[in-house]
């Protein structure tokens, strides 16, 4: 087995990657607050997926967008959305809407559980598979910022018209809620516990 | 141990320690033998670029803010619409934390990472240290991740393909100066090594 820095007695600093010893308490460089690991990563990242999962329970349930014309009000859940579009023949962008806010969330979800899963019980994948799985979470997660782009957008350009009227629906911010917070969940989890976990 | 301490490289993924990285050439990237993890890259950029970078970056953003995306006339009432108005909206209509995710992640993110960038290095290219700088180099590389236009981007095409069959649409000057921005940020954040910023600020002290 390959040494770690922690066995060596040594950390680097995340925030500017300075080598030091792992008695260290702030960096000496940078004078900011060093771990060897990321404190209580695994807690912190298995909270974050379980309130991430409660969120997203009323964010596929609760109207993400009202549309009303003429004063009708129509609310769109995300799902709802994506029919609709599917139906006025935009395949495309109707996929594209579908990866983003339904795929990319569950997605980010079940491989940052499975990561963590793996590092309590015995799980047939390699430490690269792992690491590999989590820096694709991790580059895919802001994708599921594209809805509320887009809803921003479309009540921005209907935001002084007489008939049609797009507004925010209570879904949204639930939404909003479960992407930040599995954002946040992946800057949680420490990768190297991947290692040290290794038997 | 043979060596001082931070002669070692240790990778910041996997916590292997590597005694000697191999010289890089010309091109090329160095990566983890145990996890592959990106350690050192031949197209970091020096200061006077990322200063240069930035600034296009930050000159093309406040231009895509002052100028509208698009504009289109749909029953008989012309809208447009900006960048701001939006999350505007969506605070007035007590959707605080919504409006707030979208104007940190469309506007104020990148304005202040570019803005960061500028500042810290002009000050490391005339190797002065200010009392802030440590500070602002943190922020620096925190905010990176919160800055997500080339999303807007998409996310803007998507509702063009929404709302082209409704009508005529003209796509205004903040469309081309924000994908203006995304090119010149792309190469920005490609080539921005917040290890040479360190490296730098530690020489300087």
């Amino acid at each position: 087995m390959q040494p770690s820095a922690k066995q060596a007695g040594l950390k680097l600093c995340p925030h500017c990657h300075f080598v030091q010893p792992i008695a260290e308490k702030h960096c000496p460089r940078c004078s900011m607050r060093t771990h060897s690991r990321i404190p209580y990563s695994i807690q912190k990242t298995w909270a974050l997926i379980i309130t991430a999962t409660i969120a997203l329970v009323p964010a596929n349930l609760l109207p993400i967008t009202v549309l009303s014309t003429r004063g009708a009000p129509k609310p769109e859940t995300i799902m709802s959305g994506i029919i609709n579009l599917f139906q006025s023949d935009m395949p495309v962008v109707a996929s594209v809407v579908f990866i983003a806010s339904i795929v990319v969330p569950f997605a980010k979800l079940v491989g940052l559980a499975l990561i963590l899963a793996s590092l309590h019980m015995h799980i047939e994948l390699s430490d690269r598979q792992r690491v590999q799985m989590f820096r694709f979470i991790d580059f895919i997660g802001r994708w599921s910022m594209l809805d509320l782009f887009v809803l921003s957008i479309m009540i921005a350009v209907f935001s002084h018209h007489k008939i049609i009227d797009v507004a925010a629906g209570p879904g949204a911010t639930a939404f909003g809620l479960a992407v930040v917070l599995t954002l946040f969940a992946a800057k949680t989890l420490d990768t190297r516990l991947i290692w040290d976990y290794q038997t | 141990m043979p060596q001082r301490p931070h002669d070692l490289c240790i990778c910041p993924s996997c916590d292997l320690v590597i005694s000697q990285l191999p010289e890089l050439s010309e091109g090329n990237a160095l990566h983890c033998p145990r996890c592959g993890h990106k350690l050192k890259s031949s197209k970091s950029l020096q200061f006077s670029e990322t200063l240069a970078l930035s600034l296009a970056c930050l000159i093309t953003l406040i231009i895509a803010n002052l100028y509208p995306l698009l504009s289109f006339d749909f029953l008989g009432s012309e809208s447009h619409a900006n960048i701001l108005e939006g999350t505007i909206l969506l605070f007035d209509n007590g959707y605080y934390f919504v409006g707030g995710v979208v104007l940190l992640a469309s506007v104020v993110a990148p304005v202040a990472v570019f803005s960061l960038v500028a500042i810290n290095s002009f000050l490391l290219m005339q190797k002065r240290k200010t009392p802030g700088l440590a500070s602002m180099l943190h922020y620096q590389d925190s905010l990176i991740h919160w800055s997500m236009l080339e999303v807007f981007l998409v996310s803007f095409i998507v509702s063009l393909v929404k709302l082209i069959e409704l009508s005529d649409i003209k796509l205004g000057w903040g469309l081309w100066s924000i994908c203006l921005t995304i090119v010149f940020s792309g190469r920005l954040l490609l080539g921005i090594d917040s290890q040479r910023f360190w490296e730098r600020y530690a020489a300087i002290s």
